[in-house]
């Protein structure tokens, strides 16, 4: 008879097998968008799944996706901060290290213009899916860090703004107000090259 | 975690729904299409806006989603082996605090004396069992020096019996220290 240790050892590789593949891609992307490079994203997104699975493995699943999240950041930040002692390129860490700078944010001016830059025409009929998609990547890539983080945090990993704002150490309006930038940012530029989402 | 994306996708897909009534294309209402309109409704334009955003950050995500799922085959086959490494080292690490556990146990059992872990260290029956061997070593003590000091009294006692049983020899009544003695024992 096996043990029931073992059993629940097993059932907890399996669940965090299963979390890993669900999330995988998804973070190698947010590392891609981060570093744009897919070496070091790859060996970032790989450095966060040892950490996790290293520390904490026992941890109830619907715990992990948060943790996961949170060492994916802090890779991300500890290969900035090497790459930085390596090369001496100055990266622009205060985005990371972010400022709540929502107080003069006007949303219904960015309605507006959300509003606007969503009333084209589709750009299905000239671009094809694959354009299209490839466009919004580049435009999710271009986006200031702060804002790229609680979008894809917020509508990607679909967590919600408390656990946003606690991923991304600012405050729940500062959330509201970096993925509200962050669509408009991304409709108006789609919109400029005739694409609509 | 399949359950927590499907119960938030299915809040976004609720929010989509609920909007996509209002226009055609993408659920931006009318009323709310000029910055003139939308300031006239006052608290309801910012869930508005919340609505218009989740729609539309839906829509992106999706395409980020199928980006993601039409990795190249070489990225996502580096991303498995990442994961089986991780989980292999998830299992060494559960391996190596079984095999602390066991160790610890039997350094637990071997120190009877010091009782389960979450035992309180102060009680009086911690406190007599951490006192016994130094109680113990004293006794002892004590016990090896009376031994001692009974065989050294009666090894001076045998040697004074055997001196006194014994013949006195001749050269005795030469020694003037004897005689001394003989002399102040007839005296009293």
């Amino acid at each position: 008879m096996i043990p029931k240790r073992w059993l629940q050892a097993l059932a907890s590789d399996k669940e965090l097998s299963d979390f890993l593949k669900s999330v995988e891609k998804r973070a190698f992307k947010r590392a891609v968008y981060t570093v744009r490079n897919d070496d070091a994203a790859l060996d970032i997104v790989q450095d966060a799944m040892i950490r996790l699975a290293e520390k904490y493995a026992d941890k109830p699943t619907n715990e992990l996706p948060l943790l996961f999240q949170r060492i994916l950041s802090n890779a991300m930040m500890d290969w900035f901060r090497r790459e930085r002692v390596r090369s001496g390129v100055m990266q622009n860490m205060s985005d990371f290290e972010g400022s709540d700078d929502g107080g003069d944010f006007d949303l219904l001016e960015s309605l507006a213009t959300l509003d606007a830059s969503l009333t084209g025409e589709s750009a299905s009929d000239t671009v094809s899916r694959g354009q299209i998609m490839a466009k919004i990547e580049e435009e999710v890539a271009q986006l200031p860090a702060r804002q790229r983080e609680a979008f894809l945090l917020r509508y990607w990993e679909e967590f919600d703004v408390a656990e946003t704002a606690s991923l991304m150490g600012c405050s729940e309006g500062s959330v509201k107000t970096h993925c509200s930038r962050a669509v408009a940012a991304l409709a108006r530029a789609l919109r400029a090259q005739g694409i609509t989402p | 975690m399949s359950t927590r994306r499907l119960t938030t996708s299915q809040t976004t897909r609720q929010t989509t729904f609920a909007t996509s009534h209002l226009v055609p294309g993408f659920g931006v209402p009318a009323a709310v299409s000029s910055p003139r309109a939308t300031g006239a409704m006052g608290a309801s334009a910012s869930s508005t806006l919340e609505l218009t955003q989740a729609r539309v950050a839906a829509k992106l995500v999706h395409h980020l989603d199928g980006m993601a799922q039409a990795l190249p085959h070489e990225l996502s086959e580096r991303l498995k082996v990442a994961r089986t490494q991780a989980l292999m080292r998830a299992q060494a690490q559960r391996l190596a605090q079984a095999k602390a556990a066991q160790i610890s146990t039997a350094a637990g059992g071997a120190t009877v004396m010091s009782g389960p872990p979450d035992r309180d260290p102060f009680s009086w029956s911690g406190l007599a069992a951490s006192l016994m061997p130094l109680v113990l070593l004293v006794a002892g003590l004590v016990a090896i020096e009376y031994w001692s000091q009974r065989e050294h009294v009666l090894t001076a006692a045998d040697i004074d019996a055997q001196l006194l049983s014994d013949d006195l020899p001749p050269a005795a009544y030469a020694d003037p220290g004897f005689a001394e003695y003989l002399r102040s024992g007839r005296s009293r």
